[in-house]
């Protein structure tokens, strides 16, 4: 079985490539923010 | 009671809402695309979904879009996809989409039953009740056995 048949570019592949960005963005955020934050006390 | 969610839950939410989110946006965004004028679809090689031949699916899709119901469908999906991509009323969209998640899981899964159907269908519902799980906490007023009327002009529940 190939896995082009099972997964779909738009359904499957852009959602996860768009989900995976946002949520590296926001760890990324809040580790400067909680670095900010020890920073400034 | 620890209330916090915070940590790690809160970007696994966090990935299947945007997840969640850019599929439906996608799946609305993909019909609605083609109304677009026939020289921009062909600029972009866009290509229509193929005309479902199941004995059971072909029809039921031709008479829910004869109906005017499928383009209804694809309008409930592109809001609660972009509410879920902007994180606005998102139990309430969940519960919307509910519903079609169910007519999506049964038609994929026992009906159509192909490679990708198979796989689609279950990740449709799972997607659905998951999320709803995760904002399970805003569901518990509505879990009520015996409620009085509560007309919105009203303050509180009629006794």
């Amino acid at each position: 079985m190939h896995l082009s048949r099972i997964f779909d570019f738009g359904y499957d592949l852009v959602p996860t490539l768009v989900a995976s960005s946002v949520v590296l963005l926001a760890v990324l955020r809040d580790r400067a923010r909680r670095r900010r934050g020890s920073n400034n006390p | 009671m620890n209330t916090a969610v915070g940590g790690r839950l809160t970007y696994v939410v966090l990935w299947f809402r945007i997840f969640y989110g850019m599929h439906l946006t996608y799946s609305a965004g993909r019909h609605y695309l083609g109304y677009a004028p026939k020289a921009f679809l062909q600029a972009v090689h866009y290509t229509w979904s193929p005309h479902l031949t199941h004995p059971v699916a072909g029809p039921f899709i031709d008479a829910i879009t004869a109906a005017g119901i499928y383009p209804l469908v694809k309008a409930i999906e592109l809001v609660v996809g972009l509410a879920l991509l902007m994180n606005r009323f998102v139990p309430l969209m969940l519960v919307v989409e509910m519903p079609i998640s169910v007519v999506i899981f049964i038609l994929n899964f026992f009906v159509v039953g192909t490679d990708r159907q198979l796989f689609s269908g279950p990740q449709e519902i799972v997607l659905n009740l998951l999320l709803i799980g995760f904002y399970a906490g805003y569901y518990r007023p509505l879990l009520r056995p015996r409620a009085s009327p509560w007309p919105w002009w009203t303050e509180g529940p009629c006794t």
